[in-house]
C-alpha cells in the first residue's frame, strides 16, 4: 500500500483492533486477526498513536512536538509526517476517516 | 575564551538547602559542569550584574510551598537562554504540564539516578529537549488541548468591549466592584453588570474561574493591557509569547 500525504487539517484514526503494547524492551502496535499486524514504535510514534483519535489534526500534533522536543516546526512536521506515512503503510490507521466538522486551527492558523 | 565557558555553568535550586547543595556537589563531580550557584529561591540563584546566566538551571520541586514552577518562569523571562530542567515526582501530570508551558526544556522523574540529572543537564544545553518518553503522550495531549481552550478564550476575550476587559483585569487583580467603580468613574451597579456580561460571553461561572484563565492564559499581557491596580501574578504561559 503507498502511503498517502497527509494535510495539515486532516485527523489522523486508528483502525479497529490495532492497539499499542509495551514491553520491557520494545513497543509496538499490534491487530490482531487473521493478519495479524505489528509494527515495531519508539516513544514519540507511541505518544502520536495515541493522538491518531480522529479529532486531532495533524497540524496540531506537528506543533505539539516542535513545542515540547524544542525543534522547529519543519522538523517536526516532517517526524509527524513520516510516522504517520508509516502507521498507514502498516494499515494501521483508516484510510477515510469520517469527516468531522472543520476547526479554525491549521499550521497557518498563528 | 575562559576555562568556565567551555564549561556547562548550572545553578541549582531546591526548597530544601540540603537537597540543593547534595545535588550540586554531585553535578560537580563532572569535568564538563561547572555550578555557579546554589539556593533556595531566585535571590540566592541569580547571578551578580554582569555576570553572565547561567547555561542550565536545575530546579527539585518536591516541596510543598516551594513552587518551582514559578521560579522556573521566573528564570525564563529574566534569561530565556537559561535551559531550565525540573525534577520532581511524575505525578500529577498537570504539574509537568504547567511545567511545559513555564517553559521547562527537561525533566528529570523521581527513581532516576544522579546520571540521568547529567545527562538532562547535557541534552538541555545541546539544544534537545528531556521529557520521559512515558510522559510523551499525556503531555502532547494536554498542549494540544491548551491550544484549543486558548484559541477559544483568545477568540472571546477580543470580542470583550473596552469597558469590559478594564472591568476584568481589575477583577482579575483582586479590586472589589466598589474599588472598580471608583476608579473608573462608574457606578457600582454598572461594574456588576459589565461583570457579568464578561464572564457570560467568556463562557465563566464565577470571578476565580475567570481570574485562573486569564492568568493562566497570560491575556492580559498578550494584548499588550496593564492593570492599573496591584500587579499581576506571572502567567505561567512563557512559550505563548
Amino acid at each position: 500500500m503507498k502511503a498517502t500525504t497527509h494535510p495539515a487539517d486532516a485527523r489522523p484514526t486508528r483502525t479497529y483492533g490495532a492497539e499499542l503494547r509495551r514491553t520491557d524492551t520494545a513497543i509496538v502496535i499490534w491487530r490482531p486477526g487473521d493478519e495479524p499486524r505489528t509494527l515495531s514504535v519508539n516513544e514519540t510514534a507511541a505518544a502520536l498513536w495515541e493522538l491518531c483519535d480522529g479529532e486531532t489534526t495533524v497540524a496540531e500534533m506537528a506543533e505539539a512536538v516542535a513545542e515540547l522536543t524544542s525543534q522547529s516546526l519543519t522538523s517536526a512536521w516532517n517526524d509527524v509526517t513520516s510516522t504517520l506515512a508509516r502507521f498507514e503503510e502498516a494499515g494501521f490507521l483508516v484510510s477515510d476517516p469520517p469527516a468531522l466538522s472543520p476547526t479554525k486551527r491549521g499550521l497557518n492558523s498563528r | 575564551m575562559t576555562a568556565q565557558d567551555a564549561l556547562i555553568t548550572v545553578s541549582v535550586g531546591c526548597g530544601f538547602r540540603l537537597v540543593a547543595e547534595a545535588v550540586a556537589t554531585s553535578l560537580a563531580e563532572n569535568a564538563d559542569v561547572c555550578v555557579v550557584s546554589v539556593g533556595t529561591d531566585l535571590a540566592e540563584l541569580t547571578v551578580p550584574p554582569g555576570t553572565k546566566e547561567p547555561d542550565v538551571a536545575v530546579l527539585c520541586y518536591y516541596q510543598a510551598g516551594w513552587d518551582a514552577i514559578d521560579l522556573c518562569a521566573e528564570i525564563k523571562s529574566r534569561a530565556e537562554r537559561t535551559k531550565v530542567v525540573l525534577g520532581g515526582p511524575r505525578e500529577p501530570a498537570s504539574i509537568l504540564q504547567t511545567a511545559v508551558l513555564a517553559g521547562a526544556d527537561g525533566f528529570v522523574m523521581d527513581g532516576e539516578p544522579v546520571t540521568a540529572l547529567v545527562d538532562a543537564v547535557r541534552d538541555v544545553h545541546a539544544g534537545k529537549s528531556r521529557v520521559p518518553g512515558e510522559m510523551l503522550g499525556s503531555l502532547l495531549r494536554g498542549l494540544i488541548e491548551f491550544r484549543r481552550e486558548d484559541d477559544i478564550l483568545v477568540e472571546k476575550f477580543a470580542s470583550l468591549g473596552r469597558r469590559e476587559k478594564e472591568v476584568l483585569i481589575a477583577m482579575v487583580s483582586g479590586a472589589s466592584d466598589a474599588d472598580i467603580a471608583k476608579r473608573m468613574y462608574l457606578s457600582a451597579h454598572t461594574v456588576r453588570t459589565h461583570a457579568r456580561n464578561v464572564l457570560k460571553k467568556l463562557g465563566f461561572h464565577s470571578r476565580a474561574e475567570a481570574a485562573r484563565a486569564v492568568l493562566g492564559h497570560d491575556l492580559i499581557a498578550r494584548f499588550g493591557l496593564a492593570s492599573e491596580s496591584a500587579p499581576l501574578p506571572a502567567g505561567r504561559t512563557g512559550r505563548l509569547r
